[in-house]
This record gives structure tokens, sequence and C-alpha cells, in this order.
């Protein structure tokens, strides 16, 4: 498993000269099952408390080419604000299963999570 | 929140069915594209997971890389046409669930497509959700 913070996050519009093609927000309201707002998304399963499949609208070229945050934000905006950690379970070209870094505690805040990936 | 799909899919992994039943969310944009009639038939799909799955288990997954052409089908393979919000639902089912959940025979259910109010708000005992049929 991985470990990724903001920060790995905002650098990562560039990664070694390959560009993201396929970056996006997504904020999930596990209390209502909701996704508020997504890209290039078709789906997200919801495993479990803090435990969610993001399944991409089309496969991406590679398996291996997704990272991720996952945090909370009273707000719910596509902001940086409230991620700090995450850890991916499984990645395949078309998915990306993450568990929240820091906070399963849903039931409280509503869900916050971010992914993108690289062309 | 404004709703915008009266359908969730329940779900358990046949492999692991002691684990808490899953909840799959479609999301607005691709429903919207379903229904607008911009999809490529599923197959185009199902093959791309067929290559990926077969480099997984022949050990070469990490130097693995779609077929381009097979790739582009994604985009460039003629649309289905507009779906309704039902067949939308099953047809993410058919990508998105596991295709053991769908494609293979079970001593009961693996999915459902249940209405929304049908999942309970309450996540208060989450792990211990259970498909009912």
């Amino acid at each position: 498993m991985s470990t990724l913070n903001v920060n790995d996050i905002q650098e990562s519009t560039t990664n070694g000269g390959k560009v993201f093609f396929n970056r996006c927000w997504v904020d999930y309201a596990p209390q209502s099952n909701g996704i508020n707002g997504s890209g290039a998304l078709s789906s997200i399963a919801d495993h479990a408390t803090g435990n969610q499949t993001f399944n991409f609208s089309n496969a991406n070229s590679t398996a291996y080419y997704a990272y991720g945050g996952c945090g909370y934000d009273d707000s719910l905006g596509n902001s940086d604000d409230g991620i700090t950690t995450a850890g991916y379970l499984t990645k395949t070209s078309t998915s990306i299963r993450m568990i929240s870094g820091y906070r399963n505690t849903e039931y409280d805040y509503d869900g916050f999570s971010y992914f993108f990936g690289i062309n | 929140m404004t709703e915008y799909t009266k359908y969730r899919v329940v779900f358990d992994d046949p492999d692991n069915l002691d684990e808490t039943t899953k909840v799959l969310i479609p999301a607005k944009e691709w429903l919207d594209e379903a229904m607008a009639g911009k999809l490529p038939p599923i197959w185009v799909y199902w093959q791309l997971q067929d290559d990926e799955n077969k480099a997984r288990e022949e050990g070469r997954i990490e130097s693995f890389s779609h077929d381009p052409e097979k790739h582009e089908l994604q985009w460039k393979a003629p649309r289905i046409g507009p779906l309704t919000e039902e067949e939308a639902m099953e047809y993410l089912v058919m990508k998105d669930l596991p295709r053991k959940c769908w494609a293979e025979e079970h001593n009961r259910p693996m999915f459902r497509i249940v209405r929304t109010e049908e999942v309970p708000s309450d996540r208060q005992f989450r792990n211990a959700w259970e498909m009912v049929e």
C-alpha cells in the first residue's frame, strides 16, 4: 500500500515529464450514498466505512497510473483543504480502490476524495 | 444534494462473502452520457478487462499497456444509442461490478439494483450491512 500526502497531489500535475490527462475531483457523501461532483467517473463502490473503489468512465492506457488522496472538508469543494493522506488497496486501468488515510468516522463528516491519472 | 438517479446497486463479492455488502453509486456525468447515447458497446470494456486480467495472471501487469487500437475503441466504436435509466444501470453492472457477481451462477443473487431510498442513510452499523433477498 502506498501512502500519499497533499504535496504529492499538488506536485502531480507533471511527473517526470508525464502529463496527467485524467485529473479530477470527487466529493462522496456516504450518508446519502451520493456523489456531489465527479469527473471521468462512472461509479463509486462503497465497500464500507472509509473504503471505496472509484471506477473510471474509460480505461486508461496502463494499470499503474493512478494516485489519489482522501480527506474531509466541511465545505465539500474542489480544494485541497482537508486532504491529508490516503492509501490505495488495488489499482487497475479502470479503477482505484482507496482507503481513507486518517479518518474513518464518515458518520460525522462528509467524505472527500480525489484521484487523477497519468497518460 | 439533488438526487439525479433513482437507483443504486448493492452487491457482494462471491470470493469474500464474509465482507459487508457493498453499494455502487452511478456518477451523474456518466449517467447523462449513457442516456444521451454516447456509450460504446459493452464488449469494448470487456475486451480491455480480459487483456488486463490475462496480463495479471501471467505476471506481466507491471509492464502492461493496453493495445492502442482496442483502447481507442472506447471513443471510436459506434455508439449504442440512448439508454433508459434502467438500461444504463444494467450496463453499469456489467461494466463496473466484478464479472463473477453477474456472469456466474451462485446459490443466491450476488447483486440487486435497488431504489436509492432502500439504502440506509444511517451508517452506524455500516460494517454489518447484508443484502437480503
